[in-house]
């Protein structure tokens, strides 16, 4: 009998199908992705500039920075910043009369800047590979905050990563090999998180609310905006809602329709939450459905502030232990 | 008969491309992002040139395996099963036509896609990981991928062809068909 010194194509064909079926039910079987990253991570950084000098140059010629150019959203931007400076004056002063400020020293944030080097191939997933993996500690699973607020708050984080696009939360890390890790954007259809929906009162407006009085007995209140600057005021206690991406938006099902939510109030992280900062802005609410099943709930419909589409530097927050 | 060395710095090229450039084309729908997908044009290309089905075949597991190298998430290995047996199918489909045809091409393409990225959806649907309305939105985007795909192959099919003797060999002494 003659033996073949190489194997016929269609046994190497055999033998790849096995190895597809071998990786598609054996768990773990990612770490094959993970290894050839590598390769893929420096040549899609380079292949990244293009898209980037793209819009640049896009920018360039119509004038105008990267930001979102909406008015309301400045606004919203500016009211945020008054209000986070209220707060900071506040905590600061707080901190002084209770001694927490030593106590807080002891809690250390390492910022990891990273960027964005490209997409997953097919874009049926609201994701993007970052520069960045395990090699510099990054963790899959892991939340997302700003560099504002590590760099002006002296606030602890216990385990966990975030990962922010400007000042916006974009997403979480699910996935991460040694140089590049996989951020899951807020509206990829697999993302979910709790988050915080404010309701906000502009100049001139006014808006009712139900909050619970002494006796535990549903009250309305109508509430106006105090009139003593342009910004926008949160009003009554933020909502506690499940945030779920749904590939286009961040939606918010089952919703109560007597919290009023209406077009223009902010989503944040949930600050209820031990590991999430509060503040953490993560879009505007653009539009709300009343429910077909349960017409007593709303189903609310949030855009990131963040240009998703464009998101090209981003800021992995590394809690280190004291 | 397949350059492999060649043909192996094509699929790389395509996954950076893919991965780098192709999302500024990608454009927002409700439903999320619809956008191109250049490695299945290739996969259609080499599958209308190769001269055998295993060949086609094994062109097809290549360049679907580099479409699971770079995804996050479960079910690693499907895509390149997926393009496997869509490659042969392209393969089989071309006897029956003359396959220099920009329609042709739209229309393998379009086929290429619907059963590569329906199916996955399915597999998804089917293994749990994608439920109902999380699923029905993907086929309608898989959909969207599919047309835009199509409508893109022929310009790939014509960037490729100037190449075609250096990615695919041709036997001496046998003409083109």
């Amino acid at each position: 009998m003659r033996l073949r010194a190489k194997p016929s194509k269609g046994w190497v064909l055999g033998g790849l199908c096995l190895l597809s079926a071998a990786l598609m039910v054996l768990p773990g079987s990612r770490w094959l992705a993970r290894a050839a990253r590598p390769v893929l991570v420096p040549l899609s950084a380079l292949g990244m500039n293009v898209p980037v000098s793209v819009w640049t140059r896009m920018d360039e010629i119509a004038g105008r920075d990267r930001a979102r150019p909406d008015r309301r959203v400045a606004e919203l931007r500016r009211l945020l910043l008054a209000q986070q400076e209220v707060i900071d004056r506040q905590r600061r002063r707080m901190e002084v009369l209770s001694g927490w400020r030593s106590k807080l020293k002891g809690f250390k944030c390492r910022l990891i800047e990273a960027s964005v080097i490209g997409a997953e191939a097919v874009p049926l997933q609201d994701r993007r590979l970052l520069d960045a993996g395990s090699s510099r500690k990054v963790a899959p699973g892991d939340l997302v905050t700003t560099r504002r607020l590590v760099h002006e708050r002296d606030i602890a984080l216990p385990e966990g990563l975030l990962v922010l696009g400007r000042n916006y939360l974009v997403g979480r890390v699910v996935d991460c090999a040694a140089f590049s890790a996989t951020l899951q954007l807020v509206t990829d259809r697999s993302f979910e998180m709790p988050a915080l929906l404010w309701r906000l009162v502009g100049p001139g407006q006014q808006r009712t609310i139900y909050t619970q009085g002494p006796n535990g007995a549903r009250r309305k209140v109508v509430v106006r905006h105090d009139g003593r600057g342009p910004a926008m005021h949160a009003v009554g206690e933020p909502i506690l809602v499940k945030a779920q991406g749904n590939g286009r938006w961040v939606v918010l099902r089952d919703v109560p329709a007597e919290y009023g939510v209406r077009r223009g109030d902010l989503l944040t992280s949930a600050g209820s939450l031990q590991f999430i900062p509060f503040g953490l802005r993560i879009g505007q609410v653009v539009r709300t459905e009343r429910s077909k099943r349960e017409p007593h709930f709303v189903t609310v419909y949030v855009e990131p502030f963040a240009d998703l589409g464009r998101l090209s530097d981003v800021y992995i927050i590394q809690p280190v232990s004291p | 008969m397949i350059r492999w060395i060649y043909f192996l710095i094509l699929v790389l090229l395509a996954v950076v491309v893919q991965t780098s450039v192709v999302p500024v084309v990608w454009f927002r729908t409700p439903l999320g992002y619809v956008g191109p997908e250049l490695l299945a044009a290739v996969a259609v290309f080499v599958a209308l040139h190769v001269r055998s089905r295993v060949e086609a075949a094994l062109a097809g597991w290549t360049l679907g395996f580099a479409i699971d190298l770079t995804l996050s998430g479960p079910g690693m290995g499907l895509a390149s099963l997926l393009y496997m047996a869509a490659s042969v199918g392209v393969y089989q489909l071309r006897e029956a036509v003359f396959h220099e045809r920009a329609s042709l091409q739209f229309i393998l393409s379009l086929l290429f896609c619907l059963f590569v990225y329906e199916l996955w959806t399915l597999w998804g649907l089917l293994s749990g990981h994608l439920s109902r309305p999380v699923a029905g939105g993907q086929a309608v985007l898989a959909a969207g991928l599919a047309v835009y795909t199509a409508v893109l192959t022929p310009l790939v099919c014509r960037v490729l062809k100037p190449f075609q003797k250096l990615l695919i060999a041709t036997p001496p002494g046998r003409g083109r068909r």
